[in-house]
């Protein structure tokens, strides 16, 4: 109990002097934040995104195998063989093509219809809202990447940066056009003229996000700052030291949250928590806290 | 390797229909499409010089099969001996050869929303049989044969001026010719004549306006982060400075 | 939190994954609903024999797991050879057709109410049987009449014959032939047959007086037609419309309505004065030469001209490509001829140029009827009963040539409104649309009120069955037996067989089946000692030489013909006297003209046009209108008339006008089709559409039959068979009577043709680019 106390002393002193606002950090202080784990992605969650992005890769890897005419094609001739070397013959490909779309929609669709309050609820909240941080964000990181700004003096981003908001935005209206255009196209479900138009809006979400693919595997795998985010997508975890300096805002709400939790079970204890708001300073939180026998710390 | 072609002899044919018949019996073609068709005109022409002559046609099975190069799956191809068949497989029925036949030779089958038309009957011929409109033919005015067979009757009519449905603009070498000796053949050109292959709208902007787009943008982004891997390896990557 | 995965969302996720997977590998393009691709299991091939016309072509049927796919000729019929028409292919659309009659019905109504029941066909035939007992109780047996036609009129015919009643008629005679198969009678002593035996595939020169073959879809003949054509022949074709014939034509003859007569007597006359004709042949088998010579005398070209509409020096250039070409020579006698009441004089004058041209029994002429070489079993039944009182047609008194097998359609119409000379009561039609096919509906109506019973057996919905008491629906061809279809005057003889090739799809039954149970209801079993139709054929076959199974596998029989006479020999003709009568006696003993004389006719009066009708290659009369292959190519008739004279009524090609004729007659509106290939003086309907058939659901039932419009007709005194082209008719467009307000000129010279095989391009006034030369693209290679 007075483990827990004072380890939550000792860790609120921290947190709420960063709650403040983002500041740099001393050695000491990053190495303890360091050290935290925060939990960004559940399991669904990373299997979704593999499962994504596997299924992505098959599909652009073989829908763009079966574009053989002249004027529609994307690959080189060289690919177009390669890939029928591999499968054989068209049918085949495109069997496997139509497997593997059958198999992505329909997992998301049960993510989207069992999981609609955690999933897509949660990614209208975090992906598909805009504030005047991100439309700062995009002039900001163009100058951090060639070096004139310091990431401390970025705007503060929520659970994901503007970057990954807009792709984000981008693979969801892809995924939606996908959805519909290619069942229309691989079960025959209407005339010609929609299945025309449904083939070049299928080009074009495609290749909208396979634009982006590129950053996006750079961004997350490659690129030294945001190699917690790939982990990320791995064991659903970041530090709590990438999570302050590069999603400021979504630390801020797990902070929030960490605090109600705290404030639940110490008031089963009969120990009541201020929130983290009313706290101008450390001393006046500490003079709430007491202990089961009525001690004060 | 064989060539297939078929030879329609306009003095012999009395337009009786009994083609379209047999061929969609044979192939369930549904009304109101159709796989082959005669197209009767009235007789037309200034008295007394009259003519009375009917458009007999089918799918060309063009040497240079517009619908081919227009196929985006590829279920559309041309067999080496000559003919054209769509590979239900593959097709999805965008349609897009149908935009590009210059003869309206393509449907789509409603039962399955995919794309039909003439294969020359080549499972019957297959089996030595003639196609079902020229085993039926009432005039026996069908001939269907290998043009690349100089001992054949469709090579001894197409020598002896058997004349092919195209025009200045559109010449994507049919194999179907119409022997003709009574200058009627220059009436079915005039009323019925080959249409410019078409493109339909989003097909056309893609190829011209978004595909290069894409290109640009992908090769955009990849030479983009190409660079920055560049930079980041240069920079190096040190634990302290972080 | 563990940082392991609980077991709970695994399963959650697995799940979620695992669902997808499946759905995704078991998921197929082309699961939907198959196309084209069939893999039956078991496929037969099954021949028999067509009835979509009267041709009877031989049909081979492949049917795969029951089901009839499609249909094509049987290659070992002499008649089509392997090939069939766009009728004969469209079978299968008919026996699946779900506007056909699917069980027997009673009506429950008023006559013509179209409220009807239900019933079993023990029940049906019951009720008819019981009526025409009840007629033949109250006014006599003959009092109950037939109309029948086609292969299941037979049975019917034989009933009736058992029964005692010679009051039975079919169109085929009055409305069709009749007047032909006199004509040529009267002259050889034998008609020419069905099919007709011209040997038009190796004819030098084909001349068609109002046949439009290649409409007309006969397909043997159009077979040999075009054989004909393409080796070079020349055709001849007096028409007043531009048809398919006269597009293949080196002369188009567009004669004026009525006086086809005047052109053959002029045709005569020439060839008399040239010495064209077959001397040998005259002198050692006619009779009347003589008298012919003297009869036609004054019947020059030049006289012809003033009446037909033709040039003088034509008809002298037609005649003499007939003489150049002799024997080789066709003169078709023509299907139809009910055009004026004087065709049997006209019939007559075309077998007259047939028998002086020395082309009976010639190659590329009129060839030879071939015997039969054996005779079919007779079935052990009593004599058919003979009737105690005359037929009320006049076939074979009133009308000394009437054919007394096929009767006198309208006669017997006649007879049942006049009640005299004695009462008819009741009818059965049986595979006739009364209605279409009879002059004057309002009279066949007429006639149908004053019935006690009126039933009809039929496979689709006419107009008449509407009216009916009972509906008893027959199968179609495909699914039952005939008798043997004997053809003895064709190529070859043959015996071809009709067995079914499905099962049946409705409650329908085959025609035999029923005229056997009514005859068993009407006390005639003694004329039906079998159960089954197949037994009889196998009964008449037995002995005969002719093998029953190779007849079930091949579906023909055929055997050597002889068609043509040798060198030097000579025919018995059939007369007799055993000559060829050029002049006829029996005619001038019953006060006719011995020689044809032309009769002229009346023209339309000003603003009408003379009614002509014919056929289309996609129909059968009304037999086909409602055949849903049929009818995607022809789904209504296009009235032709002269493009100059519509145009001058303010009239487009595709625009919509009421006809109506003499007598008041109107149609609901229909397109015309403008074509300078007309006459101006007529108008050309295409003969088979409706109608009004009430229960046809599936197709339009506008009032656009011609048939509506032939009120008014004339009888051939000598055949008894009709006329039906004296029916004037004017264009009514929007309620506003149009008139014609210019004259077409159709004297001068007609379209001439290249004919013949590959020959050197002549540059035409017409304004068409000449023909390139050939090239030389495969030659060499």
């Amino acid at each position: 109990m007075g483990q827990r106390i004072s380890r939550l002393n000792e860790d609120i002193k921290l947190d709420h002097d960063l709650l403040k606002g983002t500041r740099r950090l001393t050695f000491e202080e990053k190495r303890i934040l360091a050290n935290r784990v925060m939990k960004k992605h559940g399991v669904a969650g990373v299997t979704l995104h593999w499962v994504n992005a596997i299924s992505w890769f098959l599909l652009i890897f073989t829908g763009v195998a079966l574009l053989s005419a002249n004027y529609l094609k994307f690959a080189p001739d060289w690919y177009l063989d390669m890939m029928m070397g591999i499968f054989g013959t068209k049918s085949a490909m495109l069997h496997f093509h139509i497997a593997v779309g059958v198999f992505w929609v329909t997992t998301l669709l049960l993510y989207g219809v069992f999981g609609y309050k955690n999933y897509v609820l949660d990614f209208i909240k975090h992906d598909l809202t805009i504030d005047k941080d991100d439309i700062k964000w995009f002039p900001a990181k163009a100058k951090n990447l060639i070096g004139k700004l310091s990431h401390y003096d970025m705007p503060p981003q929520g659970t994901y940066n503007a970057g990954q908001k807009a792709y984000a935005v981008v693979v969801a209206f892809s995924t939606v056009i996908l959805m519909l255009t290619g069942p229309i196209m691989a079960f025959h479900l209407a005339p010609p003229i929609v299945i025309q138009w449904s083939m070049m809006l299928h080009f074009v979400a495609t290749m909208s996000v396979f634009a982006g693919v590129f950053v996006h595997v750079y961004m997350a795998a490659l690129f030294p700052e945001e190699r917690p985010a790939f982990f990320s997508m791995i064991t659903g975890k970041v530090n709590e030291l990438y999570a302050y300096l590069h999603h400021y805002k979504w630390w801020k709400e797990i902070k929030n949250q960490e605090h109600e939790f705290f404030a639940e079970e110490l008031k089963k204890d009969g120990i009541h928590l201020p929130e983290l708001e009313e706290c101008k300073n450390i001393k006046d939180h500490q003079v709430h806290v007491y202990t089961l026998d009525g001690e004060q710390l | 390797m064989k060539k297939y072609a078929m030879v329609i002899d306009m003095d012999r044919c009395v337009a009786c229909h009994a083609c379209e018949v047999a061929c969609r019996s044979h192939y369930d073609v549904p009304v109101p499409y159709y796989r082959n068709w005669v197209h009767d005109l009235r007789p037309e022409g200034v008295y007394p010089d009259i003519k009375k002559v009917s458009y007999v046609g089918l799918c060309n099975h063009c040497d240079d099969a517009p619908c081919v190069k227009a196929c985006p799956t590829g279920a559309t191809y041309k067999r080496e001996d000559g003919v054209v068949v769509v590979d239900k497989d593959l097709c999805i029925g965008c349609g897009l050869c149908m935009d590009a036949c210059p003869y309206g030779a393509r449907y789509i089958n409603p039962n399955d929303n995919k794309v039909d038309k003439c294969d020359f009957c080549i499972d019957r011929v297959t089996e030595g049989l003639e196609p079902a409109c020229v085993a039926t033919c009432i005039a026996s005015a069908r001939i269907f044969g290998d043009l690349d067979d100089p001992k054949s009757k469709v090579y001894q009519f197409v020598a002896n001026g058997a004349q092919q449905n195209v025009s200045d603009k559109v010449n994507v070498g049919p194999n179907i010719y119409y022997l003709d000796n009574h200058n009627e053949f220059p009436i079915i050109k005039a009323a019925f004549p080959p249409k410019v292959p078409k493109m339909p709208t989003p097909q056309k902007l893609w190829t011209n306006i978004l595909r290069p787009l894409f290109y640009i943008a992908i090769g955009g982004t990849f030479i983009g982060q190409l660079a920055a891997f560049a930079t980041q390896l240069f920079k190096g990557e040190s634990d302290v400075k972080e | 939190m563990a940082n392991k995965i609980s077991r709970r969302s695994f399963l959650k996720i697995g799940g979620t994954v695992g669902t997808g997977a499946a759905v995704g590998l078991s998921a197929s393009p082309s699961k939907v609903k198959a196309a084209v691709k069939r893999n039956p299991q078991n496929i037969e091939r099954i021949p028999s024999v067509c009835e979509q016309c009267f041709w009877r072509c031989g049909i081979i049927a492949t049917v795969e797991d029951g089901v009839l796919k499609y249909i094509e000729g049987n290659p070992l019929n002499p008649n089509n050879r392997g090939r069939i028409c766009a009728r004969g292919n469209a079978g299968v659309a008919l026996l699946y057709e779900t506007d056909r009659l699917k069980n027997p019905m009673i009506r429950d109504g008023e006559r013509g109410s179209g409220k009807w029941k239900e019933v079993s066909w023990e029940q049906a035939l019951d009720y008819t049987a019981e009526k025409l007992l009840a007629v033949t109780k109250k006014y006599g047996v003959e009092a109950n009449a037939l109309f029948s036609h086609a292969s299941s009129g037979e049975h019917f015919n034989n009933l009736y014959n058992y029964l005692g009643s010679p009051n039975q008629a079919a169109p085929s005679f009055a409305q069709c032939r009749g007047s032909q198969e006199v004509g040529f009678e009267l002259t050889f002593g034998e008609n020419i047959g069905s099919p007709e035996r011209v040997d038009l595939a190796n004819a030098k020169v084909i001349t068609l007086i109002g046949s439009h073959l290649g409409e007309n879809v006969h397909t043997g003949q159009l077979l040999d037609f075009t054989e004909g054509i393409a080796k070079g022949a020349q055709v001849i074709t007096v028409d007043p419309r531009y048809s398919t014939a006269a597009s293949k034509s080196k002369w188009w003859l567009p004669i004026k309505p009525g006086t086809d007569t005047a052109l053959l007597l002029a045709w005569t006359n020439e060839i008399i004065k040239q010495k064209g004709y077959d001397e040998k042949f005259v002198r050692d088998n006619t009779v009347g030469f003589s008298e012919l010579t003297d009869h036609v005398k004054d019947f020059t070209p030049e006289w012809a001209e003033k009446i037909t509409e033709i040039p003088a020096n034509i008809i002298r250039e037609t005649a003499k490509a007939m003489i150049d070409a002799k024997p080789a020579v066709v003169i078709h006698p023509g299907r139809h001829v009910a055009w004026y009441g004087n065709d049997v004089q006209r019939e007559r004058a075309i077998s007259i140029l047939v028998a002086i041209l020395g082309t009976w029994g010639q190659k590329g002429g009129y060839f030879l009827k071939s015997a039969f070489p054996y005779s079919y079993n007779a079935l052990n039944i009593p004599d058919a009963p003979v009737p105690k009182r005359q037929r009320v047609d006049g076939a074979g008194y009133k009308y000394p040539f009437g054919s007394v097998e096929e009767g006198l359609t309208q006669e017997l119409v006649k007879a049942t409104i006049s009640q005299k000379p004695y009462p008819i009561k009741s009818w059965l039609t049986v595979a006739q649309n009364v209605f279409n096919s009879i002059p004057n509906q309002a009279d066949t109506k007429k006639a149908i009120d004053n019935l006690d019973f009126f039933g009809v057996v039929e496979v689709r919905p006419t107009e008449p069955t509407w009216y009916a008491d009972v509906v008893l629906p027959e199968d179609i061809y495909l699914e039952r037996y005939d008798s043997l279809f004997t053809v003895t005057g064709w190529h070859k003889p043959y015996v071809a067989l009709r067995q079914p090739v499905v099962k049946r799809v409705y409650n329908t039954r085959p025609g035999w089946w029923i005229a056997k149970e009514l005859g068993n209801r009407l006390g005639l079993s003694a004329f039906y000692p079998y159960n089954d139709f197949e037994d009889v054929l196998k009964y008449q076959l037995k002995g005969s030489g002719i093998s029953y199974t190779k007849l079930q596998k091949d579906g023909v029989v055929t055997f050597p013909g002889k068609q043509y006479l040798n060198p030097g020999e000579s025919y018995a003709f059939n007369t007799p006297d055993k000559k060829v009568h050029l002049y006829s006696k029996e005619l001038k003993d019953l006060s006719f003209d011995p020689i044809p004389k032309y009769e002229p006719v009346n023209d339309p009066p000003k603003g009408y046009f003379r009614l002509l009708y014919g056929r289309m290659p996609v129909h059968t009369q009304g037999d086909t209108e409602s055949n849903p292959w049929l009818n995607t190519l022809i789904s209504e008739p296009h009235l032709w008339i002269n493009e100059t004279i519509a145009r001058s009524m303010g009239l487009e090609n595709g625009q919509e006008v009421n006809l109506e004729n003499q007598d008041g007659m109107k149609t609901d509106k229909l397109k015309i089709m403008t074509t300078p290939g007309m006459r101006p003086d007529a108008v050309f309907f295409p003969h088979g559409f409706g109608g009004n058939d009430k229960g046809l659901l599936n197709f339009s039932r506008a009032r656009v039959s011609d048939n509506i419009l032939i009120t008014k007709y004339n009888v051939d005194p000598i055949s008894g068979s009709t006329g039906l082209r004296v029916n004037f008719v004017r264009l009514i467009k929007d309620g506003k009577i149009l008139s014609p307000t210019v004259e077409v000129s159709f004297t001068g010279v007609n379209a001439k043709k290249n004919s013949g095989i590959r020959q050197e391009e002549q540059n035409r006034t017409f304004n068409i680019q000449p023909k390139k030369k050939a090239s030389a693209i495969r030659e060499g290679c």
